[in-house]
């Protein structure tokens, strides 16, 4: 097979390698094969793959566990917040990572209403690293509270003491928002998973095997099972574009409805939606280069054409960002107000 | 379920009355500082210690700030300009509060904070214009991490909470002695009358700059003083109706 | 029942008591404490949320405010002014406020402690300590060295010292030294015929002239101060008082002023004498012989303030009803100090302010004060540790006075004490002084004592503030008094008959008889009913006659200032002022150390004030460390870029550099009296701004703490803004 493999890539080298620059998305090898190509990838993992998912995990164990059990004990001072501005490192990592989970969404779910075929090889890491960041997204926000053990109280819970959260705060509707956006996100990447789990599930044996079967919930490919796959992946993908607007917005809100000059500024909503895009982008194609680089057969399918079709979409939008960007001081600046203005001499001057 | 709760309404700003007030004569404050030190023996602010306070991490439920305008020989400092919670009949930190622990006292026209329902997000002291609000960034008051407490404590007022660490606090308008008065006025079944009583701050201000009285009694003496030509509000342009009127100097 | 009825009474009486000055609590000894009991054990006189008042007497420093201690069971919990007491009227300063943290303080001397081993003692073997050194040395071998505060003791002590022959006890405090207090009574006497603090009917004045006098901070009576100057400015709602000061640095009392003029240190006698010639020739007749010498014009040149300014200021009092002029703090502590007091008090005398409202009289003396009780000056202080180094002081007894810190270490007090052979402190800290002493023999802690204290000034009443425990003693200590009284019973004979009392109640009830009778702020037939009324109201005060100083004589005395000589060829004058929030002995106070300086902001530490045009020009930023050397020593401290101080001044606060006194304290800052010198004023006061010093960048830094931010909040920079 191998000997196979190699005489076709020889055979077709120069056709093959011209049509696939034109043709993003045209795979001439054969389905079967490139799902054994991607099965030996999740079975076979080089010792790169350890490296980084050692790091990682040790950086999790540190932070997560470590750093902020201490944090919860010792109290905030640790994350080196003070006055004026009491938030700090954990509510930028919120709208961080909120930020990055917009790509997600953005990729596959605007890519596949406007039926950008070249999304597929990369919407899986899209989605997963939406649901990923906004996992992080979350841990940030309880991070940040300075008694996280009291959390559920932000939580609309009934209770006998009748006390309820406060819905003019913008606080808990972010809350609510990240939740509506977790759980959706989730589902938009469960639901385009089930017929690769249930590929996964035909060709693995022992535990993955008990696992993937679990997951892929009996799919079994019969055209009525993927009529409704399609007809909810339609649906979902219309639904989560506006959610995905929406939770970046109500985040803009924990700024843009606050006295502080310099963050009551009502561009704050479609500037912190186009700002995320933009930031999410480059961590999707970061994401894939580590991929690319550390994963089995992923050379094959992430190529360099992705990643230049990706840069044009970041051209675009960071043209919007820029927009923003700039807007967000004049129209703060034509606001007039005097502590603003203040503010912004000090932006362009220093202390 | 939802229509028993009793979530506090938030009023327009014009329709909040107010009942405590406090006027402060900046023309005679010499920034002594003895209010600062009253209010923290009243009120069991913890100190910080150097290096948390040149973090920023200071406490005080009351400061003098003071700015400076011109250059040497031409300098001159502004007033001193004791800065408190403003008590506003339309905060800004109550909104923005997810857990309802800075919320406005139907009963005594102030603005509440509520330590044992704060979480400590902190959004109320970043949406404080006055920014007078302080967090407890450790456990200050904690004998375990300090053991100097054990004896310090001693003198702790047991009208008010001791607050630990991830709690906001601010100025009360010493709440405790308000409900003293309102509980001695109560069983003798009268009503508190203006200058019964005063904060700790107002108490000891040895220029006597700081006025503390009922503004719902019209011959009241804050509000005979709040009536001075020389009267302003800060920040008043915001809309947080503040209850702390100031007097500018000459 | 019946009680329950007298219960109901006692709190009756508690509420009353709380309202208006304090309760009236136990007369005799057998009653004297309220002992402290956990809250979940009640004493039976005490109600369950509901709280016990008692006055007293600060004694942070000398000015002797009246107190009312808000106590519950047996704790302090709350400082409040003496609303009845004359010299403060119900309010404190900062520091009168922050005494609990000193009342309870881990720093504490916890038990009578012998240094040679660090053990601690039985008060019983204290005292014969104490009665062994009275009794086994020449009377003439023997010192008392006192403090500022509190009188009774130093009354007791002074009794003791007369009757078996001893040396009279000296005096001291820093605070004094820097109020140039020994200066302006000296001037006072030349010119006012009375050596004592001169009364500054500030409350009614229209127009104030302060040459140097930090009034608002700590001088003399700060809040009597305070509360004056609230009046001058706003008391009278048809004019609103005007205020100069003139002073080299913009302190905290020259922050209020309405115009601050920045003159060259030490020619503050020289424009007080413009001024008054400029006045005197706008009024026509004949110059008074004071004035006759000088010339504005030369003086505007050697003083920095321009003619102008002087003739408008001149302008301003001639149109005044009631002028006044101060001479106080650093314009005195220079080498021509007494001159620049006599010099302002006589512009005083020109202006025609004396006896009347707004103007200078002499201060009533205290009950039972004769001049006898000053503090000394610097001179003396010298003096007195050249005794000790000489050897003819076999037994120092040290109370209320830290002089190895207040001292400048180049007098070398420090170095005397070892000349010393048995040195015994009463300190309630852990202080210097006490550090390297023989024995420690800790007095209560002032909320916890009796005593009396006198007023200096600050009210034109006759005011003796009386001090009583507002709670039982924390810690193993013991009235000093009591020592001294229980020490000359053991030792018999003189030494017995000198003291002959039970205690230092009844030896304070001997000082109060004097007052039976006389009318006052109460009056009582009998002694127990003086005392439970004095300590009931906090003291005993009597009006006065305020007696108007002659204003001729005054003008016909000719006053020469001459230019003040400094000490050192740096290139700066180096002024030292007392810190406004710690004084002389808060460092060891958490919350006073937190307390932000008025001006600056500074908290914790110490700093050196320097013009930012003079810094800029050095390639010095905010918070460089800056060496400070003087002819006899150097300091380092970070930089503070003040902008109101004069360019060729640099300026340092008084109160901290600790190299003991408690965890709060300790190591903290540095004391700038290292770098002065043993330089006097003709009236023996130390002459502690007539130094000029080098300033040198040490290349490092160290960030202060400061209340103001950097980047702008608190409106750094804002003022060219808009
Ligand atoms: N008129 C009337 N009388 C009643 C009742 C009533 O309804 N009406 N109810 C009755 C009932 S059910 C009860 S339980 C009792 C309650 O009577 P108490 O137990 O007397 O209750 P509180 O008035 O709450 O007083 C508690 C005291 O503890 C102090 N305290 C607060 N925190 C602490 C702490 O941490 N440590 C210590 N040591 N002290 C602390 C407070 O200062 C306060 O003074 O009253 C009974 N009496
Ligand atoms: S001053 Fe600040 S803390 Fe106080 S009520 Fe107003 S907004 Fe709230
Ligand atoms: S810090 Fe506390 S009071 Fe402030 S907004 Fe958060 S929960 Fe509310
Ligand atoms: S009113 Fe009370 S709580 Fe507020 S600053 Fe004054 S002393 Fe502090
Ligand atoms: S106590 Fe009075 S004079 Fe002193 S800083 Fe406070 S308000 Fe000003
Ligand atoms: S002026 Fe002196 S006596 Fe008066 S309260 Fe302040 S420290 Fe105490």
């Amino acid at each position: 097979m191998a000997d196979n493999n190699k005489h076709t890539e020889q055979a077709h080298k120069s056709h093959e390698e011209h049509l696939r620059e034109n043709h993003l998305m045209l795979d001439p090898m054969p389905r079967g094969e490139m799902n054994a190509m991607v099965m030996e990838s999740m079975n076979t993992t080089s010792w790169k793959f350890w490296v980084v998912f050692g790091l990682l995990a040790a950086v999790v164990v540190y932070g997560l566990f470590y750093k902020w059990g201490v944090m919860i004990v010792e109290g905030l001072w640790v994350a080196g917040v003070n006055r004026p501005a009491y938030w700090g490192i954990f509510l930028v990592n919120t709208v961080f990572w909120i930020g990055i989970s917009h790509a997600g969404t953005f990729i596959s779910a605007i890519l596949r209403v406007f039926k950008a075929e070249f999304r597929r090889p990369f919407t899986r890491a899209a989605e997963l690293m939406t649901t990923f960041g906004l996992i992080q997204a979350g841990c940030s926000i309880f991070m940040h509270m300075g008694r996280v053990w009291l959390s559920y109280w932000l939580m609309p819970i009934p209770n006998q003491r009748e006390l309820w959260p406060n819905f003019h705060s913008p606080l808990s509707w972010d809350l609510l928002a990240i939740t509506t956006y977790l759980l959706s996100s989730t589902m938009y990447l469960f639901l385009p998973l089930i017929p690769d789990l249930a590929m996964a599930r035909d060709k693995s044996t022992g535990w993955r095997k008990t696992f993937y079967r679990i997951l892929a919930l009996g799919f079994r490919g019969t055209e009525g099972e993927w009529t409704h796959l399609r007809n909810a992946l339609s649906i979902f993908a219309f639904a989560i574009i506006p959610v995905m607007f929406s939770v970046h917005t109500i985040v803009s809100w924990d700024f843009a409805m606050a006295t502080r000059p310099g963050w009551s500024s009502t561009v704050f909503g479609p500037y912190f939606v186009v700002g995320a895009l933009h930031s999410g982008m480059g961590a999707v194609v970061m994401v894939l280069a580590v991929v690319r680089g550390t994963m089995k057969h992923m050379k094959y399918f992430i190529r360099p054409e992705h990643f230049e079709a990706i840069g044009k979409l970041m051209l675009i939008i960071s043209m919007g960002w820029a927009y923003f960007f700039f807007n967000d001081y004049i129209v703060q600046w034509y606001g007039g107000d005097k502590w603003t203005k203040t503010l912004l001499h000090w932006h362009e001057a220093g202390p | 379920m939802a229509t028993e709760l009793k979530i506090p309404e938030f009023k327009m700003a014009e329709e909040e009355s107010g009942k405590w007030g406090m006027v402060i004569d900046m023309d005679i404050c010499t920034g002594c500082q003895a209010c600062v030190a009253a209010c923290a023996m009243e009120n069991n602010v913890p100190y910080v210690g150097e290096e948390d306070a040149a973090y920023g991490r200071s406490m005080h439920w009351i400061r003098t700030e003071r700015f400076w305008e011109g250059e040497y020989p031409e300098v001159k400092m502004t007033e001193y300009q004791p800065m408190l919670c403003q008590q506003c009949g339309h905060a800004p930190c109550e909104p923005v509060c997810p857990a309802f622990a800075t919320v406005q006292s139907q009963s005594e026209k102030l603005n509440l904070q509520v330590y044992n329902r704060c979480v400590g997000t902190r959004y109320c002291a970043n949406n404080c214009p006055y920014q007078v609000r302080s967090f407890n960034w450790r456990d200050y008051q904690d004998s375990r991490e300090r053991p100097e407490i054990t004896i310090l404590a001693n003198q702790f007022n047991p009208d008010v909470t001791v607050r630990r660490r991830g709690v906001m606090e601010k100025c009360t308008f010493c709440i405790q002695r308000i409900h003293k008065a309102q509980d001695k006025a109560k069983s003798e079944g009268r009503e508190v009358e203006d200058g019964e009583f005063t904060t700790a701050c107002a108490q000891a201000c040895p220029a006597s700059a700081i006025t503390f009285g009922r503004v719902d009694h019209h011959e009241s003496l804050v509000v005979q003083l709040a009536r001075s030509p020389r009267a302003e509000h800060h920040l008043e342009e915001l809309g947080t109706l503040p209850r702390v009127t100031y007097l500018k100097g000459a | 029942m019946s009680k329950q009825i007298s219960r109901r009474d006692f709190l009756k009486l508690a509420t009353a008591g709380a309202a208006t000055t304090a309760v009236l609590t136990g007369c005799g000894p057998a009653s004297r404490y309220v002992d402290r009991e956990p809250y979940r054990k009640m004493p039976e006189y005490t109600y369950n949320g509901l709280s016990t008042y008692y006055a007293t007497t600060c004694r942070e420093c000398a000015a002797a405010c009246g107190l009312v201690v808000r106590t519950m069971q047996g704790r302090a919990i709350k400082v409040e002014g003496n609303a009845g007491n004359p010299v403060n009227l119900g309010k404190t300063c900062a520091r009168g406020q922050a005494t609990l943290q000193g009342l309870y303080n881990p720093d504490r001397v916890e038990n009578p402690t012998d240094q040679s081993n660090g053990s601690q003692m039985d008060w019983n073997a204290a005292i014969q300590i104490v009665s062994d050194a009275l009794k086994n040395n020449d009377p003439s071998d023997i010192a008392f060295l006192m403090g500022m505060a509190p009188d009774h003791l130093f009354d007791l002590v002074s009794d003791l010292a007369q009757a078996i022959g001893a040396p009279a006890p000296v005096r001291f405090g820093a605070l004094s030294m820097f109020e140039s207090r020994a200066t302006l009574g000296k001037a006072a006497e030349n010119l006012l015929g009375q050596n004592g603090m001169p009364f500054f009917d500030l409350a009614n004045a229209d127009i104030v002239l302060s040459f140097g006098a930090n009034f608002l901070e700590t001088w003399l009576s700060p809040v009597a101060f305070t509360r004056d100057f609230a009046k001058m400015r706003r008391g009278n709602p048809k004019q609103r008082g005007y205020f100069i000061q003139f002073e080299s640095r913009m302190s905290q009392t020259a922050s209020k002023a309405d115009e601050w003029i920045p003159l060259r240190p030490g020619t503050e006698g020289l424009v007080a004498l413009a001024i008054g010639r400029l006045v005197a020739e706008a009024k026509g007749g004949t110059l008074p012989r004071a004035f006759a010498s000088v010339d504005p014009l030369t003086v505007a040149s050697d003083s920095g303030v321009k003619l102008e300014t002087l003739e408008h200021i001149a302008n301003l009092l001639l149109d005044a009803h009631h002028p006044l002029a101060i001479p106080g703090g650093a314009a005195l502590g220079q080498s021509n100090g007494l001159s620049t007091a006599e010099a302002v008090l006589a512009l005083n005398a020109l202006v025609d302010n004396f006896g009347k409202p707004g103007g200078v009289s002499l201060s009533p003396l205290s009950p039972n004060q004769d001049t006898y009780h000053r503090p000394a000056n610097a001179k003396e202080m010298t003096d007195f540790i050249a005794k000790m180094k000489s050897g003819s002081v076999k037994v120092l007894f040290v109370h209320g006075v830290n002089p190895v810190f207040e001292l400048p270490s180049h007098f070398g007090f420090a170095d005397a004490l070892a000349s010393v052979s048995q040195v015994v402190s009463f300190a309630t800290f852990k202080d210097e002084t006490a550090a390297v002493s023989n024995y420690v023999f800790p007095d209560h802690h002032g909320l916890e004592s009796w005593g009396y204290q006198r007023t200096v000034t600050g009210t034109d009443q006759s005011v003796l503030s009386g001090a009583q425990p507002v709670v039982s003693p924390y810690f193993n200590t013991r009235a000093t008094a009591d020592v001294f009284i229980a020490a000359a019973q053991m030792a018999g004979g003189k030494f017995a008959e000198a003291l002959p009392f039970a205690d230092e109640v009844e030896f304070i009830q001997s000082k109060l008889a004097a007052f039976i009778g006389v009318e006052g702020s109460f009056t009582a037939p009998e002694i127990n009913t003086f005392s439970a009324y004095f300590q009931q109201y906090g003291g005993w005060w009597t009006n006065v006659e305020l007696t108007a100083p002659s204003a001729s004589s005054a003008l016909g005395r000719s006053v020469k200032v001459g230019g003040a000589e400094f000490e050192g060829n740096g290139e700066f004058y180096f002024l030292p002022f007392v810190s406004p929030t710690l004084g002389e002995a808060g460092a060891n106070k958490p919350w006073l150390q937190e307390l932000p300086d008025p001006t600056t902001t500074v908290m914790w530490n110490t700093w050196v004030e320097m013009n930012p045009e003079t810094a800029h020009e050095l390639h010095i930023e905010n918070d460089d460390i800056l060496e400070i050397v003087s002819e006899v020593g150097s300091v380092e401290a970070p930089v503070y870029l003040y902008p109101a101080i004069r360019p060729d001044v640099i300026a340092m606060p008084f109160g901290q550099g600790h190299t003991a006194y408690g965890q709060f304290a300790a190591g903290r800052g540095v004391n700038p009296a290292d770098v002065l010198g043993v330089r006097f004023n003709e009236a023996g006061d130390l002459a502690f701004a007539g130094m000029k010093v080098e300033v040198n960048p040490t290349g490092r830094k160290q960030i202060l703490s400061r209340l103001e931010s950097r980047i702008g909040v608190y409106g750094e920079g804002l003022g060219e803004e808009h």
